[in-house]
């Protein structure tokens, strides 16, 4: 490849809605992603569970976003189930942008 | 086919992961049907929920933890069965089919009560029960094949010849 004409692709941003709030969130690393899911799988504590949801989902998020998201875990307007969904519909909307750059890329 | 060694134990597994040993108890087949959609996780899901908890924290922070459990799934599948991981995932598959389920449950098997290597050992007799040695063949080398990716499980399998009269029955020569 031609390093003078190489251009780096802006980062994605994810637009997460939790809870009547839209939060940006940034592309998850795969090892990361994959790590957390076979966590998930391994159905450890609530706690253990949380714990990988927030440390991982923490690298992605937006700036100042993981602590509007904490205080709102804090103060039990969120639960645990949303924070999974959080990760859940991230991963998704994950595949379906790495299925169009590679649909992209073929053509 | 399976070890009678392998069939018969009842002795715990041992695995390694993030640099760490565990010892993963006896189970029934019941706790390993997670090997037919699931088989990257096995291993860590037939640990003791103590171990579960410390593999969680290790598995998150080391790079390559999904490969080594993956790697680990395998091979204690392999070890439990007598067989190669594929074919062992491909008979509990099989024995997920509601009429291979019933004629198990008919004969009075109990899944709570049995090895996978047994119930592996069961689905599999099922299977060539009442064929020719012809539908044998057949039967047997598409169970041994190799899925994609694993064609080096061939080097510890078949002999040329095996392979070659597989291939010639699966022609109907």
């Amino acid at each position: 490849m031609d390093d003078n004409t190489a251009t780096e692709a802006p980062p994605i941003i994810y637009k997460i809605p939790v809870k009547g709030t839209t939060y940006d969130f940034h592309e998850l690393p795969t090892e990361e992603t994959s790590r957390l899911v076979l966590v998930l799988d391994m159905a450890p504590s609530p706690h253990t569970i949380a714990k990988a949801l927030f440390t991982t989902l923490a690298k992605a998020a937006g700036d100042g976003v993981w602590d509007q998201i904490t205080e709102r875990f804090v103060a039990q307007d969120i639960d645990l189930d949303d924070v999974t969904d959080i990760f859940r519909r991230l991963t998704q909307r994950m595949a379906k942008s790495a299925k169009a750059r590679k649909t992209s890329g073929a053509q | 086919m399976p070890s009678d060694v392998a069939l018969l134990a009842r002795s715990p597994l041992y695995i390694r992961v993030c640099g760490r040993d565990y010892v993963l108890p006896w189970r029934p087949v019941t706790d390993w049907v997670v090997a037919v959609d699931r088989l990257g996780s096995l291993a860590a899901r037939l640990a003791t929920p103590e171990d579960r908890e410390r593999m969680s924290e290790d598995i998150l922070t080391t790079p390559g933890a999904v490969e080594q459990v993956q790697q680990e799934s395998k091979r204690i599948l392999a070890e439990a069965t007598g067989l190669k991981w594929f074919e062992a995932a491909r008979l509990l598959a099989a024995s997920l089919d509601t009429e291979t389920m019933g004629r198990l449950m008919l004969a009075g098997l109990d899944p709570e009560r049995m090895s996978v290597g047994q119930w592996c050992a069961a689905t599999y007799a099922l299977y060539l029960k009442g064929h020719n040695q012809e539908e044998r063949t057949k039967i047997q080398f598409m169970l041994m094949l190799p899925p994609a990716g694993e064609e080096d499980a061939w080097d510890d399998g078949p002999t040329p010849d095996d392979a070659m009269a597989a291939v010639a029955a699966l022609n109907g020569k």
